[in-house]
C-alpha cells in the first residue's frame, strides 16, 4: 500500500496545477450560477440572468471537457503503453499500479465535484437525498467520462497521442452512429422502422477489461483488439432501446393484440409541436378511436408515430385512436418524486418498465391537479411518466428532485397531463389495452416510465382542448367514421 | 550458469524480421555486448529480454524466469538504461531519484551518493534541462544504486562526449567490479566495448554471426600483409578464413578469420611461395568491420 500512496503523491504533483485551474472552473461556474440567481425575476427585460445561466452552463460544460483531458496527466506519468519510457520497467505490481492511478482520478476528478458543489448544494436547501442524488448524477457524470479517458490513456504513451485518438475515437462515433441510423432507417424490418440503440453499455466493461489487461500485461494491440471485439459485440448484440421508432414487445404480447389504440404525437423530425398537432387532429385524429387489428399482421400494429397511418393502412375502417399531444400547451403538476420498483426514475432512462397486474408504488406518490375530467377515467390504471431534468444534469444548481415530468398519460383513453416546465418534446406511444408496448421519443435526454395511475388532475388548453371535444363527441366515439 | 538464456528467438514486425532464429547465452557474471550495424535488431533485443516487446516465437529466459513472466521480484534485479528513454521531464534529480527508491528493497544510498558526486549530478536540476550526457548518468545512478545482478544498457555511449563517456564508462565498470553483475550492453562504441567487455557477439539483419569471448576473438583475428617479391599467386589456393583478400602490385592484404600462426603461415607459403608473410594483431574496432564488409559482400553476392 505504501508503493501505491508513493505514487498517489507523485501523482498528485503532477496534476496539481492543472487540476487547482480545472477547481477553479467549477467555482466559476458556481459564481456564475449564484449571480444569475440574483438577478432572476428582477427585471423581465433585463438579460443579466440569462447571460450568467448561460456562462454558467458553458463552463460547467467546459469542466468536464477538461475532466476528461486531464485524468490521462497522472496516467501517462507511469505509462504502460509504448517501449521508451524510463517508468515502463519499475517493480510495481500492476494491481498496484492501476489502484494508484484509480485512486488518483477518483479523488482528483470524480469526488472533487461534489465536494466543490456541496456547499451550493446545502445552500440551496437540498435534502439528503437531494444531495444524495445530485452527488450520484455528479459522479456519475465523472465516471462514465473516466472510463474512456483513463482507457485511452493506458493504452497511449503521451498526452498528444491521447488528444489525437480522442479526437479519431470521436469521430469515429460520430461516423458509426450516422451509419448506424442510415442503415435500419433504410432497410424497416417487417415495415417497422425502428432504429435500435447501439448497445454502449457494453463498451464499459470492455473498456474496463481492456484498461485492466492493459495494465496487467503492457500488450496494446491486445488491449485494442478487445475494445475492437467489444464494438462488433455491439453491433451483433443491440440494446432493446429503440431510437424514433418503436420497441418490439414480445411477439406473445404482439400475438394477443386484437385492439389497438395509437397515440401519435408529434413526427420525429418535428420540432414544432403546435403545428404538428394541428396537422395531426386535421388529418388524423379527428374521430378515430379503436381500431380492430385482428389481421393486421404484428408489425403494422405496433407502427408508432402515426397511429393514424396504421388506421389508414387498416382502411380507416375500426375505431382507432390518433390523437396529438402537445406537451407545451397544458399544464400540469408534480408534488412528489415518484419511485417504481423501489427505485427513482432516474434522468436518462430510456426503458419502459411494465407493472403488472398487483404491482404498486412502494414509496412517494404523484399527484396532478385536475381541473376538469374530460374523458371517462374509470379503471384507469396507468399512466406514462417522461422525466426530464429542470435543468441540465451537468450544471452546478441541477437539483434531481425538481425534474418535471412532461407528460403523464393514461393509456386505453388518452389524456395529457404535462407539467409546467414542459418544453418542446416529441414523443410516440403504442398502446394496447392497459399495457404500453412502446413509447419511443427523439429526445435523448428523456426517459419513460410506466407507472400506476393515483390521482389525475387534468387541465387541457388550447389546441388539445378543441381536440378532446372533437374526440369525446358522441357521435365519433360510439360510431366511428373515418374518411379518407 | 547463464543469466541469459535465448533460444530461437523470433521478433517479426509485418513481414520483416526484426530478429531471426536467434540463440544465445550471456554467461553469468559476464559484461557481454552486442554488436551490430544500425538495424539489425540488438535494440529488439533487449526489448524482449525486459520484456517491453513480445518475441512471436522461441523464448528468452532471463535470471531463470521467461521473459515474458517477469515479475516485480525479477524487475528489482535487472537494470535497464536505453538511449531513447524518456525521462519524467518536470522532476529534478533528486525527485527523480527519491521517486525510484522506494521500489527497490535493495537501493544502496551510500552508492547514490557516491555515484552523484562521482557523476557531479546537480540534484536540484530538472531533468528537462539536463544535457544528454547528465541524462545518460541520472538514469545510470537510478539502475545502478539498487544494485541489479543484470545490468542491460541500450547505446549508453551513443551522443556522448569523450569526457562523458570515459566517465560513465568509468562508472560502469567500477560499480560492476563491486558486485558479481552481468551487465549486457548494445553498443556501437567499439573503443569502449572492447575496453569494458569481456564477451562480444555479433548480430547482423536479426541473425547472430558470431559469439565467442573478447580475448579468443582478439586471438583469432590478424591483419595480414605479403610482400610477394616478384614470386607467383596461386589465386586457387586463397582461403575462406580470408576476409577482404585485396592485391595492389607486389602486396596482398587480407584478415586472417583463424590465425593461428603455423597453419596461417602454411596457407600463405601455398598461395605465395616467395611472399613474406607479416601477421598484425587487430583491435576489435577493425575485426568487427572486417565482418561487417564481409558480411555485407557475401549479402551483395547473394543479392
Amino acid at each position: 500500500m505504501s508503493l501505491v500512496w508513493h505514487i498517489l503523491k507523485k501523482d498528485a504533483r503532477v496534476i496539481r496545477g492543472p487540476w487547482l485551474a480545472w477547481v477553479g472552473l467549477q467555482v466559476a461556474a458556481l459564481i456564475a450560477a449564484h449571480v444569475a440567481e440574483r438577478y432572476a425575476w428582477v427585471d423581465p427585460y433585463d438579460n443579466t440572468e440569462v447571460a450568467y445561466r448561460v456562462a454558467c452552463q458553458g463552463l460547467a460544460f467546459l469542466v468536464w471537457v477538461f475532466a476528461y483531458l486531464l485524468m490521462p496527466l497522472a496516467v501517462h506519468d507511469d505509462p504502460v503503453s509504448g517501449t521508451s519510457t524510463a517508468w515502463v520497467l519499475k517493480p510495481v505490481n500492476p494491481l498496484q499500479l492501476l489502484t494508484a492511478k484509480v485512486m488518483g482520478v477518483a479523488i482528483f476528478f470524480i469526488f472533487t465535484p461534489v465536494i466543490v458543489r456541496l456547499p451550493w448544494w446545502l445552500m440551496h436547501g437540498y435534502g439528503l437525498d437531494s444531495v444524495a442524488r445530485a452527488a450520484s448524477e455528479t459522479i456519475l457524470i465523472a465516471v462514465i467520462l473516466a472510463i474512456p479517458s483513463v482507457w485511452l490513456a493506458s493504452v497511449t504513451v503521451d498526452a498528444s497521442r491521447f488528444y489525437r485518438w480522442s479526437l479519431v475515437w470521436f469521430g469515429t462515433l460520430v461516423i458509426f452512429y450516422l451509419v448506424w441510423v442510415n442503415r435500419w432507417m433504410a432497410s424497416p424490418r417487417d415495415g417497422v422502422t425502428n432504429v435500435p440503440v447501439p448497445n454502449l453499455g457494453l463498451l464499459i466493461p470492455v473498456l474496463l477489461g481492456s484498461t485492466i489487461n492493459q495494465f496487467w500485461s503492457r500488450r496494446t494491440r491486445r488491449s485494442l483488439l478487445l475494445v475492437g471485439a467489444g464494438f462488433a459485440a455491439m453491433l451483433v448484440i443491440p440494446s432493446p432501446a429503440v431510437v424514433g421508432g418503436s420497441a418490439l414487445p414480445d411477439v406473445a404480447v404482439v400475438a394477443a393484440i386484437d385492439r389497438s389504440g395509437v397515440l401519435s404525437v408529434t413526427p420525429k423530425d418535428s420540432l414544432a409541436p403546435e403545428a404538428v398537432s394541428g396537422w395531426v387532429v386535421d388529418d388524423y385524429a379527428r374521430d378515430a378511436r379503436r381500431i380492430p387489428v385482428t389481421d393486421v399482421p404484428p408489425a403494422q400494429r405496433l407502427q408508432s408515430l402515426a397511429g393514424a397511418a396504421l388506421a389508414q393502412k387498416l382502411g380507416l375502417t375500426g375505431p382507432a385512436l390518433a390523437v396529438p399531444v402537445a406537451p407545451s400547451e397544458a399544464e400540469g403538476e408534480i408534488t412528489s418524486p415518484l419511485f417504481v420498483r423501489g427505485r427513482a426514475i432516474r434522468v436518462g432512462e430510456s426503458h419502459v418498465i411494465p407493472l403488472r397486474e398487483g404491482e404498486s408504488v412502494l414509496h412517494g406518490s404523484v399527484r396532478i391537479r385536475v381541473d376538469r375530467v374530460v374523458t371517462d377515467f374509470t379503471g384507469a390504471r396507468h399512466l406514462v411518466a417522461v422525466t426530464e431534468t429542470s435543468t441540465s444534469v451537468a450544471r452546478p444548481f441541477h437539483n434531481p428532485q425538481d425534474d418535471p415530468f412532461y407528460f403523464v398519460r393514461r393509456v386505453t383513453e388518452v389524456e395529457s397531463v404535462p407539467v409546467s416546465k414542459v418544453s418542446i418534446f416529441p414523443a410516440a406511444a403504442v398502446a394496447v389495452r392497459k399495457r404500453i408496448l412502446s413509447i419511443s421519443t427523439t429526445n435523448p435526454q428523456a426517459s419513460l416510465n410506466e407507472v400506476p395511475l393515483l390521482r389525475v388532475t387534468v387541465r387541457p388548453i388550447g389546441q388539445f382542448e378543441t381536440l378532446l371535444k372533437r374526440a369525446s363527441d358522441p357521435g365519433a366515439v360510439e360510431n366511428p367514421q373515418i374518411s379518407p | 550458469m547463464n543469466a541469459i538464456e535465448i533460444t530461437g528467438l523470433k521478433r517479426s514486425y509485418g513481414r520483416t524480421d526484426a530478429v531471426h532464429d536467434l540463440t544465445l547465452n550471456v554467461p553469468e557474471g559476464s559484461v557481454f555486448s552486442l554488436l551490430g550495424p544500425n538495424g539489425a535488431g540488438k535494440s529488439t533485443l533487449l526489448k524482449i529480454l525486459v520484456n517491453l516487446l513480445e518475441p512471436t516465437a522461441g523464448s528468452a529466459r532471463v535470471l531463470g524466469v521467461d521473459s515474458r513472466r517477469l515479475s516485480p521480484k525479477e524487475r528489482c534485479l535487472i537494470g535497464y538504461v536505453s538511449e531513447s528513454l524518456q525521462l519524467p521531464e518536470w522532476m529534478t534529480v533528486g525527485q527523480f531519484l527519491d521517486y525510484c527508491r522506494p521500489f527497490y528493497p535493495a537501493w544502496d544510498k551510500a552508492l547514490e551518493k557516491k555515484l552523484l558526486s562521482q557523476f557531479a549530478l546537480p540534484l536540484d536540476r530538472k531533468l528537462k534541462h539536463l544535457s544528454r550526457g547528465m541524462r545518460v548518468k541520472a538514469l545510470l545512478i537510478s539502475v545502478l544504486s539498487f544494485r541489479p545482478k543484470l545490468l542491460i544498457l541500450d547505446e549508453p555511449f551513443s551522443g556522448l562526449d569523450p569526457v562523458v563517456r570515459d566517465e560513465v564508462a568509468q562508472g560502469l565498470v567500477e560499480t560492476a567490479r563491486t558486485g558479481d553483475w552481468t551487465v549486457l550492453m548494445a553498443s556501437h562504441d567499439i573503443e569502449e566495448v572492447e575496453r569494458l567487455t569481456d564477451h562480444v557477439a555479433m548480430i547482423d539483419e536479426g541473425r547472430l554471426r558470431l559469439s565467442e569471448s573478447v580475448e579468443s576473438l582478439l586471438n583469432r583475428f590478424r591483419r595480414v600483409e605479403v610482400d610477394l617479391q616478384g614470386g607467383e599467386f596461386r589465386s586457387a589456393a586463397v582461403s575462406s578464413t580470408w576476409l577482404g583478400f585485396e592485391q595492389t602490385g607486389a602486396r596482398a592484404r587480407f584478415v586472417e578469420s583463424e590465425f593461428d600462426d603455423r597453419t596461417t603461415r602454411a596457407r600463405c607459403e601455398s598461395c605465395f611461395p616467395e611472399g613474406a608473410v607479416t601477421a598484425h594483431p587487430m583491435p576489435l574496432r577493425d575485426i568487427y568491420l572486417a565482418l561487417a564488409r564481409s558480411q555485407r559482400t557475401v549479402a551483395g553476392a547473394r543479392a
